[in-house]
C-alpha cells in the first residue's frame, strides 16, 4: 500500500479513536455534554464525525487547511465528553498527544503527494522523530496533571502564566523568522 | 534558497494559542493540556530548523548521444549543516523519459558528508535538448518549513537521430564529372560496357573489339560507361508537422534525411541539405566524412516556425542546388508552399524525387458524419496533389512513418526508372 494511503488511515483512526472515546464517555455524569443535554453523547458525537469528515476530505483533496478545524473539533469533542474527574483530566495529556499524533500523521501523508524515490530511513527517522515529539509533549501536559487541585484553575495567575506562554511563543517565532530572512 | 512555511506551523500555533486561551476564558486546564503539545512542536520545529547551504556539483557522462541511448546523470551534494529530507527533481526535457520510475529523489543529507545521487534520462527524440537544473527541496525535521533552490549550471544536450542502413536509395538521373559510384549515362573511360561504334583516329587501341572487327572487316571499339559522382539535396519540408501521441511527421522525416546523407555520402555523392519552411535552412553540397557531422548537426535543429509568408524558391541560395542534381523531397505534401516551390522545382529541369512522409497516420477521423467526410474528401485532395507530380514525371514514394525506409526507397527505384525511359 502507498505511504500516503497508510498514514492517511492511521490518520483517520487515530481521529476515530478520540471520537469514539469522547463520544462513549460523553454520557457519564459531570461531562459538559451531559449537563448541557439529556442525550449527551450527540455534541461530541457530532463534532467527532463532523471532524473525520472533514479529514476524510483534507486527505482525498488532499488540502492542509482543514486540518486545523479537524484538531479544534476533537478537542472540542473531547472537553465537552469527559466527565469532570480527575481521572479523565490526567488523561486529557494523553488526548493532547494523541491529537497532535493524528495532525502529525494527517500531514505527513499530505507530503507524500510529491514524494519519488526516497531513500527508506527518511520517513522511519520522521516516524522517530513524531513518537519522540509526541512522547515529549505527553511528559510534558502530565507534569501540572500530577496534582491539579494544586494549581489555581482561575485567578490572576493563571492569566498571567497564560499571558507569559503566549508571548514567549510569540517571541520565539519572532527570532526564528529573524532567522530565516532572505540571505542577500 | 527560498524558504516557504507550511500551512501547519500557524495550525498548530493557533491550535496551542486556542488551547491556552479557552483554558484562562473557561477555567479548565484540560484545554490547556490539549493546547500544549502543539505549543511544544511549534517550539521544538522553530527551535530546529536551519536555512540550509547545499553545494552541488553535475556530471554527465557525455552530451551527445544518439536516439534510444541513455546517458547518466550524477550530482555530488553537500550540506553545511544536517538535512533531513532533501528531495532532488530532475527536470526531465519532454523528449527524454527518466528510467527507473520516478524523477524525483530523497535522501538524507548529513552535515559536511557528500552524498551521490544518479540518474538515467532515455533520449526518446533526436534534437538540441536543454537539460534544466536540479531542483532540490529541503524539509526540516517537522515539515514546518521547505527551502526551494535548484543547483549546478544548466546544459545542452545534443541528440542525433539514429539513421537506418540503407542498402539502395534514389538515384540521380544526370551525374557530375567527379569519379565515384554512380553508373554515367554517357560514355566515356569506365569499367561497364556500353556500345559498340566504327573505330575514329584519336580512339585508344586497348578499347578495340577484335571479335566485332574480325568480323566486319572494319575496326570497331568497345564504349563504356564512366562511374561519376552525383549531387544530391535533401530537401526537408519545415512547414508542416503532423503530431500524436508524441509522435510527429517531421521527427522521421529528419532520421529519413539522416539515413539518406548518410547513405550517398558513403557512395562518395556530393549532399546538400535545404530545410524550407518558416525560416531557411541550407548547407552547400559537398562531399566527404565531415559533411555528415555538418548535416546531422543541422537536422536536429530543425524545427516548424510558424510563418504566414508565401515563400517560393527564388529564397533558396542557387549554389545550394547545382545543376543536374537530384532533389530528393522529404515532406507531407500539406502545405502549399512546399507542393508549389516542388513544381517550381521540377518545371526549371531539376530532377526531383518526393519521398511523401504519410501524415494519414497521425490524422484520425472524427466520429461524426461530417468530419469522416472531411477526412474522405482531403484523401482525395491528397491523392489528386499526387497525381500532379507523377503528371510531371515526378516519382513519389508513400512512406508510412515507423516503416523501414529502404523498401520504401526501393519501390521508388523502380518508379524512377520507368519514369525516365518516358520523359528521360
Amino acid at each position: 500500500m502507498a505511504p500516503r494511503l497508510i498514514t492517511a488511515a492511521l490518520a483517520l483512526a487515530g481521529a476515530a479513536v478520540i471520537g469514539v472515546v469522547s463520544t462513549a464517555v460523553s454520557t457519564d455524569a459531570g461531562s459538559v455534554a451531559a449537563t448541557v443535554s439529556h442525550n449527551g453523547f450527540m455534541i461530541p458525537g457530532l463534532l467527532s464525525v463532523a471532524a473525520l469528515g472533514l479529514l476524510a476530505v483534507a486527505m482525498a483533496i488532499p488540502d492542509g487547511r482543514p486540518i486545523l478545524l479537524v484538531i479544534a473539533l476533537l478537542g472540542a469533542a473531547w472537553l465537552i465528553g469527559i466527565p469532570d474527574t480527575a481521572a479523565w483530566r490526567s488523561l486529557t495529556a494523553v488526548a493532547g498527544g494523541w491529537l497532535l499524533a493524528v495532525a502529525e500523521l494527517a500531514y505527513w501523508s499530505l507530503d507524500f503527494r510529491v514524494a519519488g524515490n526516497d531513500q527508506p530511513d527518511i520517513h522511519v527517522r520522521r516516524a522517530a522523530t513524531i513518537a519522540a515529539l509526541v512522547g515529549a509533549s505527553i511528559m510534558l501536559a502530565l507534569i501540572p496533571q500530577l496534582d491539579l487541585s494544586a494549581i489555581p484553575v482561575s485567578g490572576l495567575e493563571l492569566t498571567a502564566a497564560g499571558l507569559l506562554a503566549a508571548a514567549a511563543l510569540v517571541a520565539v517565532a519572532a527570532v526564528m523568522a529573524w532567522r530565516l530572512r532572505p540571505s542577500r | 534558497m527560498t524558504s516557504t512555511v507550511s500551512s501547519k506551523l500557524a495550525s498548530y500555533a493557533a491550535l496551542g494559542a486556542a488551547g491556552l486561551l479557552l483554558a484562562l476564558v473557561w477555567g479548565r486546564p484540560e484545554a490547556a493540556a490539549l493546547g500544549l503539545p502543539f505549543i511544544v512542536a511549534t517550539l521544538t520545529g522553530l527551535a530546529l530548523v536551519e536555512r540550509p547551504s547545499v553545494q552541488a556539483s553535475i556530471a554527465l557522462d557525455r552530451d551527445r548521444l544518439l536516439e534510444g541511448e541513455d546517458i547518466h546523470l550524477t550530482v555530488a551534494l553537500t550540506s553545511t549543516s544536517d538535512i533531513p529530507w532533501l528531495q532532488v527533481a530532475w527536470p526531465v526535457p519532454p523528449t527524454m523519459s527518466a528510467s527507473g520510475g520516478s524523477d524525483i529523489l530523497g535522501l538524507r543529507l548529513a552535515a559536511d558528508q557528500a552524498a551521490t545521487i544518479e540518474t538515467v534520462l532515455t533520449a526518446n527524440r533526436w534534437g538540441v535538448v536543454p537539460l534544466g537544473r536540479p531542483l532540490l527541496r529541503a524539509h526540516d525535521g517537522l515539515g514546518f518549513f521547505r527551502f526551494e533552490g535548484s543547483v549546478g549550471e544548466g546544459r545542452i544536450l545534443r541528440i542525433y537521430p539514429r539513421p537506418e542502413t540503407l542498402r539502395r536509395a534514389l538515384t540521380a538521373a544526370e551525374t557530375q564529372i567527379f569519379s565515384g559510384n554512380e553508373l554515367s549515362r554517357v560514355r566515356g573511360d569506365g569499367i561497364e560496357f556500353a556500345d559498340i561504334r566504327p573505330f575514329v583516329a584519336g580512339d585508344r587501341p586497348r578499347h578495340i573489339n577484335w571479335r566485332m572487327s574480325s568480323r566486319t572487316g572494319r575496326l570497331h571499339i568497345n564504349q563504356m560507361h564512366p562511374e561519376r559522382n552525383t549531387d544530391v539535396v535533401i530537401f526537408l519540408d519545415l512547414f508542416s508537422d503532423v503530431r500524436s501521441d508524441g509522435r510527429g511527421t517531421l521527427d522521421y522525416a529528419v532520421r529519413a534525411a539522416a539515413s539518406m546523407a548518410e547513405h550517398y555520402l558513403a557512395r562518395r555523392e556530393r549532399v546538400g541539405i535545404i530545410g524550407f519552411g518558416g525560416v531557411l535552412r541550407w548547407l552547400m553540397p559537398a562531399m566527404g566524412s565531415t559533411q555528415i557531422y555538418r548535416i546531422v548537426d543541422a537536422l536536429i535543429d530543425s524545427e516548424v516556425v510558424l510563418s504566414h509568408s508565401w515563400r517560393g524558391i527564388d529564397v533558396i541560395p542557387p549554389r545550394t542546388l547545382p545543376p543536374k542534381s537530384l532533389v530528393v523531397a522529404l515532406t507531407t505534401l500539406l502545405d502549399g508552399r512546399v507542393i508549389d516551390a516542388l513544381l517550381d522545382l521540377r518545371a526549371r529541369g531539376f530532377d526531383l524525387a518526393v519521398v511523401e512522409v504519410m501524415a494519414e497516420e497521425f490524422a484520425v477521423p472524427g466520429s461524426h458524419e461530417a468530419a469522416q467526410l472531411a477526412h474522405r474528401l482531403w484523401h482525395m485532395d491528397r491523392a489528386a496533389t499526387r497525381l500532379r507530380y507523377r503528371r510531371l514525371g515526378v516519382p513519389i514514394v508513400q512512406w508510412r512513418p515507423g516503416e523501414p525506409l529502404g523498401p520504401a526507397l526501393a519501390a521508388g527505384r523502380q518508379y524512377d526508372r520507368w519514369n525516365r525511359w518516358l520523359h528521360g
